[in-house]
């Protein structure tokens, strides 16, 4: 299978160079440091500005997993468990990967569309002419900004997502609120909360890493940048997939490992 | 002394050859038109100059020194010498007029207080035919006309020895166009910069070029004074010629 192994090579190579670009940033950040007031700004552009979009999506992520989950867990009379199992759930695996996901739409794609249409305008080649080095200038502020803001923006997902299933289960399912919340610490370890911010924490990069990748090396006029996009946002969705079955997999073994509290 | 010599330069993007065995020169205070049809390599060319591009074979010599393979710490001091307008604005939309023009003299240091900075932006805007009021305006507010001149003044602000223009009076009114091309003529005549200009604008070549080189197929085909090009029989350069002759007349 010629085309299995075409394909192959080509992931690992453009991953390899999305880490090499990863690096690059890492080491320009450390030693040029990064301008706050450049950093706060473009934290409200893909942050602040995604923020609606991400409690809705939040919020349904939630409350669509207490209904769900309602259902089976009426088979076998265990509804009192619900809020216990939605809750854990919703932070440590479709809430993180749902979020991203829609994240990955907004803050991504912007990202990736903005740098390349810099690219492809010669906004990039200008600021190199005139004594500026465009990865310290243009990439570092933007590459964190959409680091940190995509983990803000997850944790506040979760939290709400958190708060949709305990609204839809009040409004919708009959299930007091009270007794609701009351099981969420019984199933819902530091261990879970740990996991959840950890995913986040690293689709948080993934995002951020290659969109403004794909988008600093586009190339080809406007088409070249909805090539990017469009690259950016597939390779973005499956790793995210990829690693979230790797995070999680991981999580239990170390939990296992280490026997810390209950699941 | 030459200040830019490329010496049979060939670049290619995958199959496609864009540059074959280019060679030009630039001396010292001289301004030299590059012509040629559109997707020739025009722009690919002047960003070789500056190291934007790295040739496939071929020596681009600045004051005779070579620059092929150089490293991007050595670059900076070259492009402090030798700037670059580009065929797109390529201002930063984030920031002002104030700042972009003020973009190298920050990177460079070479404004020792802010009122010296605005001081300094105000008269390169002035040269391009611009008022200082439109300092405090963002790139997207503007025509791409304006945009273009913000770009310019921003590529003075520097004071580069050589200007490498791509396209600078395309699409500009025509106050505009003779203040660019005066702008040119008199950097080069009094403060001895020399310029490359990559036109359309075969009236503005004829007027204000020491030599008009004419590129096709990556190589240049044919160059000389603008009254040996006007004379030319070379078919590309007469097809070049003949629009600007019929409009002289028009002038007379
Ligand atoms: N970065 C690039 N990658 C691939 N092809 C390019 C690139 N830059 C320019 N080209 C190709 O080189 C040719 C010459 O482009 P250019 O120098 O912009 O032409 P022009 O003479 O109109 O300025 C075009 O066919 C263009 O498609
Ligand atoms: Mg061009």
């Amino acid at each position: 299978m010629k085309w299995i192994r075409e394909l192959a090579t080509n992931w690992i190579s453009d991953l390899g160079a999305s880490a090499m670009f990863a690096w690059e940033s890492l080491n320009i950040g450390v030693r040029r440091g990064v301008r706050f007031g450049s950093l706060i700004d473009q934290m409200y552009h893909v942050g602040v500005k995604s923020l609606p979009t991400t409690l809705i999506a939040g919020g349904f992520v939630g409350a669509i997993l207490a209904i769900q989950l309602n259902v089976q867990l009426r088979d076998y009379g265990a509804q009192a468990v619900l809020g216990g199992l939605a809750t854990s759930t919703t932070i440590r695996n479709i809430g993180p990967v749902l979020i991203a996901f829609m994240l990955s739409g907004k803050v991504g794609a912007y990202t990736a569309a903005e740098l390349g249409s810099m690219r492809v305008t010669d906004q990039m080649d200008a600021v190199r002419c005139l004594g500026a080095n465009p990865m310290e200038f243009i990439v570092v502020p933007r590459l964190l900004a959409v680091i940190l803001s995509s983990f803000c923006l997850l944790v506040i997902g979760l939290m709400v997502g958190i708060a949709g299933g305990i609204v839809i289960s009040q409004l919708v399912l009959s299930i007091n609120a009270v007794e609701y919340v009351q099981k969420i610490p019984r199933y819902v370890s530091l261990w879970s909360v740990g996991t959840g911010m950890a995913k986040s924490l690293v689709f948080g990069i993934v995002i951020g890493v290659i969109c403004c990748y794909r988008g600093y090396t586009a190339s080809g006029g406007a088409a070249g940048v909805g090539r990017a996009v469009r690259q950016a946002a597939v390779e973005v969705l499956v790793l995210i997939i990829v690693l979230d079955f790797t995070l999680s997999s991981l999580s239990e073994f170390l939990h296992a490992f280490l026997r810390v509290g209950q699941l | 002394m030459s200040h830019i010599r490329l010496e049979n330069l060939r670049k290619s993007f995958g199959p496609k050859r864009v540059l074959d065995g280019l060679s030009l020169e630039v001396r010292s205070g001289e301004i030299v038109f590059v012509i040629g049809k559109s997707g020739t390599g025009k722009s690919v060319l002047l960003k070789h100059i500056v190291g934007l591009m790295q040739p496939d074979a071929g020596e681009i010599y600045f004051e005779g020194e070579p620059l092929c393979g150089k490293a991007e710490s050595e670059w900076y001091r070259i492009r402090r010498q030798c700037g670059m307008v580009f065929q797109h604005p390529a201002l930063l939309d984030s920031l002002s007029v104030l700042e972009n023009v003020a973009f190298g003299l920050r990177a460079h240091r070479l404004a020792k207080s802010e009122s010296e900075l605005r001081e300094a932006v105000a008269a390169k805007l002035a040269a391009v035919n611009l008022g200082a009021d439109i300092m405090d305006r963002f790139p997207p507010e503007l025509s791409f006309a304006v945009q273009k001149r913000v770009s310019l003044a921003r590529t003075l602000a520097i004071a580069p020895d050589v200007l490498l223009f791509d396209e600078p009076t395309t699409a500009q009114d025509p106050v505009a166009t003779r203040a660019i091309n005066e702008l040119i003529h008199r950097l080069s005549r009094t403060l001895g910069v020399s310029s490359l200009v990559v036109s359309h604008d075969m009236h503005c070549a004829l007027a204000i070029a020491d030599r008009i080189v004419m590129l096709d197929g990556g190589k240049a085909v044919a160059q000389g004074s603008p009254q040996e090009m006007l004379e030319s029989k070379h078919p590309l350069v007469a097809g070049f010629m003949k629009e600007a002759k019929e409009r002289l007349f028009e002038v007379d």
